[in-house]
């Protein structure tokens, strides 16, 4: 682990997992340094995130992007205290300004967690109480990190509503979550999020239980606030036209570890990955008709992944090397960083 | 569809209503399907698309029988599936088979992967346990699968083996025409793929025809001969998928469009959003293209 103090975007060279560019001095909003989680599985500790290092800056987003099982959410779940129990971080440091929320005691960290750091997740049926208000609950995230009077609070909840888009605030303050559409709960979710201005949002998969025109609502409207209150976004998903409409910059993480970071377009354009590269390939988009270039093989479940590149088993240019050990990460271009040997 | 194409599904005018309210049955009727056509021919992949709850599954569940509709007919091969007899319905059936969404929870647990494939084969009363355990194996081949896993439980596989189950499964009675719904939209990104390269080489080598129901566009206008979308419980365009993604008519269908999610970061970004009162609602499909209709 690298001595406490350094800023975490020059602790080492040439990762992946280097920082976002021009922090400047001043260092990122959010830094991910060396996170490894365990995770307790009926065979055993396994190690379900493995050595990530990120970071968002200050107005930009950031979109981590894995399947089911790439350790993606435990990565965003760390940052705010919310592991599952049966997981826990065995090393690394998450950095918000500077400060390791990972040291924080629990009094504390609930604290960050509403107020400097908001976060939406993908089912708001369950983020929210559904036997109050959805106007009393963002008022009482006002009260709580805010120390807001209530009368105050209620106005302000309003008009977090209308800044969310949601029709008709004053009158959809006091419905019920059940009250309201899909669509409308993860706005009321986002209002509530946002309610004490955090420097940092994390938002799981905010989208992806909502339809195709309601998410591109959704993501639009984000990316608007993200950038008129200068947030760090860090947007998780599994959807690379999600983060390709939202984000600025990609991580893109499999099988626990991040395997490519770098500028959206550049990841999205140039890949170079080859589970980036075959991932964009195989999506329908083509030729209509013809055979998709499909990954072969199947997602290594936690505990059942190799010593070497986690990838290697299912990659078209593995090698003998691929398999013995962990790739070091290259930099194929100032901002844009790969782990695979075919760069090395 | 062309003049010498064989009917192989015909939907006429199919409804599902739901009633408001538990006991009371108080206020207008759901209508989750709603004067719903539309006529499938051998050997194509039909494509219904639409968002959640605008009564795409349920349209799908009542050409299978497995909800009655409120009115409307389904023929399938010159038959009136709504009217057959439970033997003529069970007939029907083998030739009309469905892939489900989720594999994990549509295969039962505690069966052998084998046993939940030969399954349809015992409640048909086909075969001797031996033909039907040779069958197993043939399917298992057939969708990719390694015959010697034939005695593992579901949970051996990984999801997009469990859903070549599912495929293989439905395949055992041989059947022409799959209504396969959603069948790859909950598998991990890196396998969906695979499934789908699966059931185009099945079609080819079948001779299938699909009814796909699926919400990602970019995958049914990948596999799709033509497409069907619906918008609470109506059908508000009907085209040849080229035609429909080159020229669509519709305020819904380009709305929808514009919002597909796209991993191009050049992809335009300007959303088509449909405004209230842009349509008639209870406008039918009428003629704008030859072979492409529109509910304007």
């Amino acid at each position: 682990m690298p001595s406490s103090g350094r800023a975490p975007h020059d602790a080492e060279p040439a990762g992946p997992d280097c920082a976002a560019p021009g922090a400047g001095t001043t260092g990122p909003r959010l830094a991910i340094d060396g996170l490894t989680i365990t995770l307790d599985t009926p065979g055993g500790r396994a190690v379900a995130v493995a050595d990530v290092s990120l970071a968002v800056a200050a107005g930009t987003t950031l979109g981590l992007v894995g399947e089911s099982g790439s350790g993606k959410t435990l990565t965003a779940l760390s940052i705010v205290g919310l592991l599952p129990p049966a997981a826990r971080v065995a090393a690394g440091r998450v950095l918000l300004d500077g400060e390791d929320l990972l040291a924080l005691d629990e009094p504390r960290l609930r604290e960050v967690r509403g107020g400097r750091i908001g976060f939406v997740f993908q089912e708001p049926a369950q983020a929210l109480n559904p036997v109050l208000t959805i106007g009393y609950q963002i008022a009482e995230t006002l009260v709580v990190h805010r120390r807001a009077g209530w009368p105050a609070a209620r106005a302000q909840a309003v008009e977090w509503l209308a800044a969310v888009q949601v029709p008709d605030p004053a009158r959809r303050a006091g419905e019920y979550p059940h009250q309201l559409s899909g669509g409308l709960r993860q706005r009321a979710l986002i209002a509530m999020a946002l309610c004490c201005e955090p420097s940092l949002l994390v938002a799981d998969e905010p989208t992806s239980a909502l339809d195709a025109t309601v998410q591109a609502e959704l993501l639009d409207l984000l990316t608007a606030l993200q950038s008129r209150h200068g947030l760090a976004l860090l947007l998780v998903t599994h959807d690379l036209g999600v983060v390709a409409r939202a984000a600025d910059r990609i991580a893109v993480m499999y099988a626990g570890g991040i395997v490519e970071h770098g500028p959206a377009r550049s990841v999205l354009r140039e890949p170079r990955h080859p589970y980036t590269r075959g991932l964009l390939a195989s999506m329908p988009g083509g030729a209509p008709g013809g055979r998709l270039p499909a990954i072969e093989g199947s997602v290594p479940a936690p505990g059942r992944r190799g010593p070497g590149c986690a990838f290697a088993p299912r990659c078209p240019h593995r090698e003998p090397r691929c398999e013995a050990a962990p790739p070091a990460g290259v930099t194929v271009t100032a901002e844009h960083a790969v782990r695979c040997v075919l760069y090395g | 569809m062309g003049e010498g194409d064989r009917l192989v599904l015909e939907v006429r005018h199919l409804a599902k209503h739901y009633a408001r309210g538990l006991l009371l049955r108080r206020g207008p009727a759901v209508r989750a399907v709603d004067d719903v056509s539309f006529a499938i021919t051998e050997g194509e992949t039909f494509g219904l698309v639409g968002e959640s709850g605008c009564g795409k599954t349920t349209t799908a569940r009542c050409i299978l029988r497995l909800v009655v509709p409120t009115a409307g007919e389904v023929w399938f091969r010159g038959e009136n599936v709504l009217t057959a007899s439970r033997a003529r319905l069970k007939a029907i059936r083998r030739n009309l088979q469905v892939i489900f969404q989720d594999p994990s929870t549509s295969l039962n647990p505690r069966m052998r992967a084998g046993a939940i494939v030969e399954e349809p084969l015992s409640i048909h009363g086909l075969a001797t346990p031996a033909a039907r355990r040779a069958r197993a194996e043939e399917l298992f081949g057939l969708v990719g699968l390694d015959p010697a896993r034939i005695d593992q439980r579901p949970h051996e596989f990984s999801g997009g083996e469990r859903q070549r189950i599912g495929i293989a499964r439905a395949l055992a009675l041989s059947p022409s025409f799959v209504v396969a719904d959603e069948p790859v939209s909950a598998l991990d990104v890196s396998v969906q793929a695979q499934v789908l390269n699966l059931l185009m080489d099945l079609q080819a080598r079948l001779g299938l025809t699909y009814l796909l129901i699926a919400h990602d566009l970019r995958l049914v206008r990948h596999v799709c001969s033509r497409v069907a979308v619906m918008y609470r419980g109506r059908l508000v365009e009907l085209a040849p998928a080229a035609a429909l993604f080159a020229a669509p008519h519709h305020p819904y269908t380009r709305a929808l469009l514009s919002a597909a999610p796209l991993p191009d970061p050049d992809a335009p970004r300007a959303r088509v959003v449909l405004s209230p009162g842009e349509f008639d609602p209870t406008a039918t499909l009428r003629e704008v293209a030859p072979g492409h209709w529109a509910a304007l």
